[in-house]
């Protein structure tokens, strides 16, 4: 029922398209609309007139096959890890994740709870961080630019480093959720 | 055959860079009217190389592969069938090859495929989607096929070109003067057809996520994107012949297809959106009745 | 010698058996069947010396006097070549229900024997007195054969009809009273010289008798009650002896009868046949049912008497009653007297079928051309009267396939029913080869009815290629269901044979054969008894009209007015239009796919054919507009309902009435223009109609199920049945390039030459709503999830994979070069006299008209062009995508529970069903089962006429008398 193939290791071939293409992943970031804590409550602003992400070529895709970014709201509990691994694993090559508040850092004011997760990086590959408890709409924005500038810069390279340490991520994936019954790889 | 071929290539690319940018001005557009900057004006482009360049894609089955293909064709095929610039015999294109009629049916042509593409995709809101979208299509379909056989009845042809040689020699010689009800009725028709405000409910990101294409992603959906954005033309330029006299030149052309792009932003953005059922009832009883007066005064 | 012989054989050998009988039950047996059989050469040798047999002398005469004195002293009998071929039939019955009724219950053959000669002597007896005593003694056996066996019910039924028989004998004793004190005399035919008041009272008391005996309407009460209650073994033996001597006494008595008016037998059958059978449509009962089938023989032999004279009453009378009674022995033989509920219960409908056909006078049955004849002759007389029969004839045989189609399970104890299936099929022979004698007496109906030409040509392409090419998935049934093979071919040989008959009445024999051979088939089916039951019905209404039709117009179907009317209507049946796809969905869902396909893909084609070729454009020009509009309407509303529907068959049904709606639009048309959009259409339709329903059949074969709900995702493992389906989904979609397109074109056109535009809306509105199903049926059943337990399903089987391959083969040179088929089509279809409107211009490969223009084959270059463009770009421009598990999809981040539950399919277009919600809900079965309850409510007014209560039916008896005394006395001063 699932796909049980896992992903080939990613070769760097520099392309004569290379810049091209990264300028348009810079300038056109799909964002997962997946709430994953309570930061998704400064993401809404981010729609308004005030702030307008939309001048940044950044738009909400209600499903992962078409976007480019996911965002990690805040705080992630053992059971979103679960899904936000699937929703990251079904997002199509290349992609980026935005790790928003301090909680993705350290587990910031819940770095003692039995069910949050303290260091994100070890669970899935984070391409920026934005710290701050909320980050405010300003911030993220901030985050987006540097986040373009990694892409342009051809930085931005986490879903690389994720294909090319599977086995790393699985093993720290595993460890910490219990009822693993997720396939080999989410296709 | 060369000529044709060339033609043929230059309508479907031209076409779709107009597309793309008339996309552009309506999200801009859209955008001035919440108060915002707005996006560029090409970001059109630059979503779609993007889409085009990702390095993954996932496919659920054959039927799935091929409906970006479908939708790409049902697209290029309605253009190719619709005289673009009438008495200009390179921009005819395939014309030739059918009337009105065959413009009709054939624009069924991408829907089905997409349809089935969504199908195989085996997403339950997929599918979803493909059901309101057909129940949908099914209601505008009933008025717009109305308002086209009123036309047909009242012109005497099923010939486009006919057509738009039977509304040249003054603007009042147009059908919408001709057939107002008609045309208003074709117009509203216009809205589901391009799926805006209040006729959205294929593509309802907050209800189903985006409906058929849920399950596509890089190349396949730029193929879609591009698609839609050449079908969106090609309605257009229908339009503009059926109802707004043709075009007699490029000039005339883009004001006509441009101003009509237009009106559906200015109608969409203060409606919500319809339940399906609601939007199905209105669509068949709303513009079928303002053809009814225009199918009256033809038949009497 | 030899007469008395045939006669008193019997009784000698009951004088032997009453000796043996409870002393050598076998020897006994034995010897009843050895004087039987003598008995049955010695009539045969009659029979011959008469030249009855070879030459058709009917009326040559033998008389036998058995003593010297004259009659009534003496017994007088007069063999006519008539009464000797009843005599055999007689002999027939008694030798094939002896075994089964004597063997079973000890020490009736001497009885029985008995009531042969009693027999015998009725259908002999020349004169009153005589005719008495054989009346008294028939009765008497009759009584006591019925309470043999120590069963209180039968004693029951025994007691009723000697009360019955008590009356009969007291009002026939008083008719020869007044006959001996008017005439002087005893003879029968005596009466026919009387005149005045005596004659009336004579007449009335005569009537009345012969109506009770006989069992007519409504006098019919006992008789029902008795077929009910009695042993059905005897009452096998009792049809064909007794109650067929009665008949024929009767036949006799009714011709002398000094009525004022003969006419009104006539009447009073007629009014009969209809109001028992109507009383008779919801019986339930088989005894009971064989009961009113009696009746329904009776009414006929009063409008026989009252119409037909002379050599034809002769030959109808022995054609109808003498096959009638061998059948319904052959029926009766089958039963199972131990189940009080159900005799038939065991018995495999199919060998019940055989007599039960020739009962209801379905060709080739013999009674089938007694019928036709006597139709013939009512039609010359009074059509309402011809309509009043054959309607009730409709009722018969309403009831009378009720009685089989819920007999068609598995047949039991095989050796025990050998007899009876025997009978059956010597009653197909017989009727085989008096078909080919009938065919011969042309019977007036012979107008030229079939032009030859490309169109016919066409039809004949489509029976016998369908045929052929739904056969070979017809040798397997799918789960549950028996192979349909043999009953598709012979249907399909009938349908193939169609248009080359060169009359009607071969036209309609053809139709008839080929309809039941095809219930037959339909009755396969893994539930076969209410898609059996309903198409049987149907496809007998349809036949009834036709043949009204027929013999109104002495063959001609052509002719305009009433009977184009009762063509066009028997066709609209046969396709399903306007309401009477009730059989179409619930026959073709229940009956093997393989049957199904051959039904709405090549069957329902011979609807078309009998439009287009029988009926020609000047008599369907009247009923134009409205068949447009039945069609038109029939198209839209059946396409929302296979919309809604969630039975892969049934939305094939709904898909097929709705498809062919198309047809009869085109054809109401009367338009060059309106009949090749039908024609092409109908090619069409049967192309891809067959793709779909063995598609079906392949998905049904293999799964095991039609539902959509647990049907989905077949693609994977069926993906040349999909591949077949999905081009004739896009075909019948009416998308180009495919072929569906090109009629939607032909029809539009049509539609809007005429000016017909709500017309074309309502055609482009189904066109519309066709998607909605054709999209669901691709998806329900081969898109979406794959449920697990489907995940060991192989492709479909090749015998109805190959044929699809061919039909879609077809299919594709007919999308891309339709100038193949309309190059010839056109030009044919513009020579029939009387279409009128353009001719479409054909030039290369493109088609035009003053409307607009076509052109496939550019059209289709355009699409390949464009399709194989993208596809090579997609190719070559980056890495190959993925292929992915079929749960693997983006699911808000969990995983999907199973496939089954991520598989939308069920209640598909909610909210088309909600958008329609402001609509009455008005469905087919409701409007027939209001028809139906409206005849079970008028029915019941008649069934309540018997109460089961023989005292009722000496009441009825009494006041048929008086009024009819009261009345003839009101006609003559």
């Amino acid at each position: 029922m699932y796909c049980n193939k896992i992903p080939d290791k990613p070769v760097d071939n520099e392309k004569i398209w290379k810049k091209l293409d990264d300028l348009a992943r810079a300038n056109s970031l799909w964002i997962t609309a997946y709430g994953t804590g309570c930061g998704a409550i400064e993401l809404r602003p981010l729609h308004t007139s005030r702030f307008d992400m939309e001048r940044f070529g950044i738009a909400m895709r209600p499903t992962p096959r078409q976007s480019d970014v996911l965002i990690i709201s805040g705080y992630l509990s053992v059971k979103t890890l679960k899904r936000v691994i699937r929703v990251y694993e079904q997002i199509q090559d290349p992609k980026y994740i935005l790790a928003l508040g301090s909680c993705t850092i350290d587990g910031g004011m819940y770095f003692d709870s039995y069910n949050t997760i303290n260091i994100l990086d070890r669970y899935i590959p984070v391409d920026v961080y934005v710290n701050g408890c909320m980050p405010r709409p300003e911030a993220v924005i901030d985050g987006f630019i540097l986040l373009m500038k990694k892409i342009k810069e051809g930085k931005a390279v986490g879903w690389k480093r994720y294909k090319e340490n599977l086995e790393y991520y699985r093993k720290n994936q595993r460890e910490i959720i219990r009822n693993w019954d997720l396939p080999d790889y989410n296709w | 055959m060369t000529r044709l071929l060339v033609s043929v290539i230059l309508t479907s690319l031209g076409a779709l860079v107009y597309g793309l940018l008339l996309g552009g001005v309506s999200r801009v557009i859209t955008a001035s009217i919440h108060g915002r900057i707005g996006p560029r004006l090409t970001q059109n482009f630059i979503d779609l190389w993007k889409l085009f360049r990702k390095e993954s894609s996932i496919h659920h089955g054959t039927m799935f592969w091929m409906a970006p293909m479908f939708r790409l064709t049902g697209g290029i095929g309605v253009l190719l069938l619709v005289p673009i610039i009438a008495g200009n015999s390179v921009l005819t294109n395939m014309s030739f090859s059918g009337d009105l009629l065959l413009v009709l049916y054939f624009m069924f042509f991408g829907c089905l495929g997409m349809a089935l593409g969504a199908g195989d995709s085996g997403h339950p809101y997929a599918v979803v989607a493909v059901s309101r979208g057909l129940l949908q299509m099914s209601a505008y379909e009933l008025s717009f096929s109305a308002a086209v056989l009123v036309l047909a009845l009242g012109l005497g042809t099923f010939s486009i070109e006919n057509i738009v040689s039977a509304q040249q020699g003054g603007i009042l010689n147009w059908n919408v003067f001709r057939f107002p009800f008609a045309t208003a009725a074709a117009l509203i028709t216009f809205l589901p057809m391009n799926m805006t405000y209040p006729f959205n409910i294929v593509l309802a990101p907050q209800e189903i996520p985006i409906g058929p294409p849920t399950e596509y992603s890089s190349r396949f959906l730029s193929f879609m994107f591009s698609g839609r954005a050449i079908f969106g033309v090609a309605k257009l330029i229908l339009f503009v012949n059926l109802f707004f006299g043709g075009a007699g030149s490029w000039s005339s052309l883009l004001i006509k297809t441009f101003l009509l792009y237009m009106y559906p932003l200015f109608v969409s953005p203060v409606f919500p959106r319809f339940r399906t059922e609601q939007s199905v009832r209105f669509l068949w009883f709303v513009p079928t009745s303002l053809v009814a007066v225009d199918l009256l005064r033809v038949i009497l | 010698m030899v007469t008395a012989l045939a006669v008193f054989l019997p009784l000698l050998g009951a004088f032997l058996t009453a000796w043996l009988t409870h002393r050598n039950e076998r020897l006994s047996l034995l010897i009843t069947r050895l004087f039987l059989l003598a008995g049955l050469a010695a009539i045969l040798v009659i029979a011959a010396r008469l030249g009855a047999v070879t030459d058709g002398g009917l009326e040559n005469t033998m008389i036998l006097r058995t003593g010297v004195m004259t009659p009534p002293l003496s017994i007088d009998l007069k063999v006519t070549g008539w009464s000797a071929l009843a005599a055999v039939v007689v002999y027939v019955g008694a030798l094939l229900g002896v075994g089964r009724f004597s063997g079973r219950i000890p020490g009736t053959q001497p009885l029985l024997l008995t009531l042969v000669t009693t027999s015998l002597g009725l259908m002999f007896a020349t004169d009153f007195f005589n005719s008495f005593v054989f009346i008294e003694i028939g009765s008497i056996i009759t009584i006591g054969l019925t309470a043999a066996g120590r069963c209180r019910r039968r004693w029951e039924v025994a007691l009723k009809t000697a009360m019955i028989s008590g009356l009969v004998t007291i009002l026939y004793l008083l008719a020869v009273v007044i006959v001996y004190r008017t005439t002087g005399e005893l003879r029968l035919t005596a009466i026919s010289t009387m005149t005045g008041f005596p004659a009336i009272l004579v007449s009335g008391l005569l009537l009345t008798v012969i109506m009770t005996e006989i069992k007519a309407f409504p006098l019919s009460g006992w008789g029902l009650d008795f077929y009910q209650g009695v042993d059905k073994n005897f009452a096998a033996v009792y049809s064909s002896t007794w109650s067929l001597a009665v008949l024929l006494w009767s036949a006799r008595m009714l011709t002398v009868l000094p009525l004022p008016d003969p006419g009104v037998l006539a009447r009073i059958g007629a009014g009969g046949l209809v109001l028992g059978q109507l009383a008779g449509l919801r019986q339930r009962d088989p005894g009971r049912m064989m009961g009113y089938s009696t009746s329904a023989y009776a009414s006929i032999l009063l409008i026989l008497a009252g119409t037909v004279h002379g050599a034809d009453y002769l030959s109808l009378t022995l054609l109808f009653f003498t096959f009638a009674s061998l059948s319904k022995t052959t029926v009766f033989l089958m039963a199972d007297p131990e189940e009080e509920d159900d005799p038939w219960k065991k018995v495999s409908g199919y060998v019940l079928l055989l007599p039960l056909l020739c009962i209801t006078g379905i060709p080739p049955f013999p009674v089938f051309w007694a019928k036709i004849r006597m139709l013939t002759v009512l039609a010359d007389i009074s059509p309402l009267l011809m309509g009043a029969v054959i309607l009730g004839l409709f009722f018969e045989s309403v009831y009378i396939y009720r009685l089989w189609s819920s007999r068609t399970g598995p047949w039991q104890k095989k050796r025990k029913y050998f007899d009876a299936a025997f009978m059956g099929a010597a009653l197909l022979a017989a009727g085989t080869v008096w078909t080919a004698a009938g065919a011969e007496q042309g019977l007036s109906l012979s107008g030229e009815l079939f032009r030859a030409g490309f169109v016919r040509d066409l039809f004949l392409a489509i029976f016998a290629g369908g045929t052929l090419l739904s056969l070979p998935g017809a040798f397997r049934g799918g789960p549950g269901e028996k192979s349909p093979a043999v009953w598709m071919l012979v249907s399909g040989v009938a349908l193939t044979l169609l248009p080359l008959s060169g009359n009607g009445l071969t036209f309609y024999v053809l139709w008839e054969i080929s309809a039941f051979a095809a219930v037959i088939g339909v009755s396969k089916g893994a539930r076969p008894s209410e898609g059996t039951f309903w198409f049987a019905v149907f496809a007998g209404a349809a036949g009834y009209l036709l043949l009204a039709s027929l013999v109104l117009s002495d063959g001609a179907v052509s002719s305009p007015g009433i009977p184009m009317l009762l063509v066009a209507a028997a066709a609209l049946l046969k396709m399903g239009q306007g309401g009477a796809h009730l059989w179409n969905v619930r026959a073709y869902s229940t009956a093997p796919s393989t049957m199904a396909a051959f039904l709405s893909g090549t069957s329902s084609k011979a609807a078309v054919f009998l439009l287009v070729f029988s009926a020609s454009a000047a008599a369907i020009l009247p009923l134009g507009t409205s068949l447009a509009w039945i069609g038109a309407l029939t198209a839209l509303g059946m396409a929302a309902m296979a919309s809604l529907e969630s039975d892969y068959k049934k939305v094939l049904a709904y898909a097929s009435v709705s498809q062919l709606g198309y047809v009869i639009m085109g054809i109401g048309l009367t338009s060059v223009l309106g009949w090749t959009a039908a024609i092409y259409h109908t090619f069409n339709h049967f192309l891809f109609k067959s793709i779909l329903f063995l598609g079906a059949a392949g998905v049904i074969a293999r799964t095991g199920t039609s539902d959509y709900d647990s049907l989905g995702g077949l693609v994977k493992r069926m993906p040349l049945t999909f591949t077949f389906t999905l081009i004739s989904v896009i075909a019948f979609a009416g998308v180009p390039p495919l072929s569906g397109f090109g009629s939607k074109w032909l029809l539009y056109n049509a539609l809007v030459e005429q000016g017909m535009l709500p017309l074309a809306l309502v055609a482009m509105f189904a066109s519309v709503v066709a998607f909605l199903y054709a999209f669901r049926l691709l998806y329900a059943v081969f898109l979406g999830q794959l449920a697990p337990r489907h995940y060991e399903v192989k492709e479909a089987p090749l015998a109805v994979l190959a044929p699809q391959g061919v039909f879609t083969a077809v299919l594709m040179a007919l999308s891309f070069r339709p100038t193949l088929l309309l190059d010839r089509l056109v030009p044919a279809v513009a020579s029939i006299a009387g279409l009128g409107g353009e001719i479409p211009v054909i030039e290369g490969t493109a088609l035009s008209t003053s409307l607009g223009y076509w052109d496939a084959w550019s059209v289709g270059m355009m699409v390949m062009g464009v399709f194989g463009f993208a596809f090579v770009f997609y190719w070559i421009s980056g890495r190959r995508p993925i292929h992915v598990g079929q749960l693997d999809i983006g699911f808000a981040g969990e995983l999907p529970p199973s496939p089954e539950e991520v598989h939308y399919a069920g209640d598909f277009f909610r909210p088309f069903r909600r958008a329609l919600a402001f609509l009455p809900e008005i469905h087919a079965s409701k409007v027939f089962g209001g028809i139906v309850k409206t005849a079970d409510l008028a029915g019941d007014v008649f069934r309540s006429l018997f109460t089961g209560d023989a005292r009722t039916y000496l009441l009825h008896s009494l006041i048929i008398l008086t009024v009819m005394i009261l009345w003839m006395k009101g006609g003559t001063p």
